[in-house]
């Protein structure tokens, strides 16, 4: 179900960027080419974590951006954004963050299924260091 | 008993963090059900016991039960080893 999400058009690896707004950013923008989202929800994650905190960091080095669902949202969504070099998000112990997935969900039924398989996937420290450092081809190959 | 996780918007690291708790209580033999809400409709929870990050658990420190605050959302031996004792008490108390 994972690979019908994650597809080639949502992934970008090995990103150079200078802050964790800009990973978002780009991240954003590439469901903004989808049209999974409209522009706002971009400015809305990184809202989020002014507001409430770096918790979007939810392990070493990973980072799942998002915003309030069904505002902004068309369809339910994720994309991936890796980057060559890791950039700090503000979190105590999770810090710094090699990879930026961007979701968003069209309400709040917690019904996004398919991270559960992205779980399964970033539980694996074999898989997470495919993911920190493989090239698309590699990183895709995880998400079949 | 009712377990909540909570983020932002419930939808996103609750949710993720939500499947690695039921798979930790799941293991652990405890029936209880998990479920993932956002920090807003969290502060006036019914629920028992409460799973976030440290800055989320910050901003819904009046609520009425225990909050556990996790570093790492897919750190099982986090969860257990935080989670567990808590809601063995908790069960008991029931």
């Amino acid at each position: 179900m994972l690979n019908q999400f994650l597809t080639e058009n949502v992934i970008k690896v090995q990103q150079h960027v200078n802050s964790w707004q800009e990973a978002i950013q780009l991240g954003g923008a590439l469901l903004l080419k989808t049209e999974a989202i409209e522009e706002n929800y971009i400015q809305a994650m990184i809202d989020a974590v002014h507001k409430h905190g770096p918790y979007i960091a939810i392990a070493p080095g990973i980072a799942i951006a998002h915003a309030a669902p069904g505002k902004f949202v068309n369809d339910d969504a994720i994309s991936l954004v890796t980057l060559k070099e890791a950039v700090a998000i503000g979190h105590d112990t999770n810090d710094p963050i090699h990879l930026f997935f961007v979701v968003a969900a069209k309400s709040n039924e917690g019904h996004l299924t398919f991270l559960q398989e992205l779980v399964t996937i970033l539980s694996d420290d074999k898989s997470l260091g495919i993911l920190k450092t493989g090239n698309k081809e590699a990183v895709l190959a995880l998400f079949q | 008993m009712k377990i909540i996780c909570v983020c932002g918007f419930g939808v996103g690291s609750s949710l993720i963090l939500k499947m690695k708790v039921a798979e930790v209580l799941k293991e652990e033999g405890f029936d209880v059900k998990v479920e993932a809400q956002d920090v807003t409709s969290a502060s006036g929870t019914d629920a028992k016991l409460i799973f976030a990050s440290k800055e989320i658990a910050n901003q819904i420190k009046k609520v009425k039960c225990p909050i556990i605050e996790i570093h790492n959302f897919l750190n099982k031996q986090e969860i257990r080893e935080k989670g567990v004792p808590v809601v063995r008490k908790l069960l008991a108390e029931l």
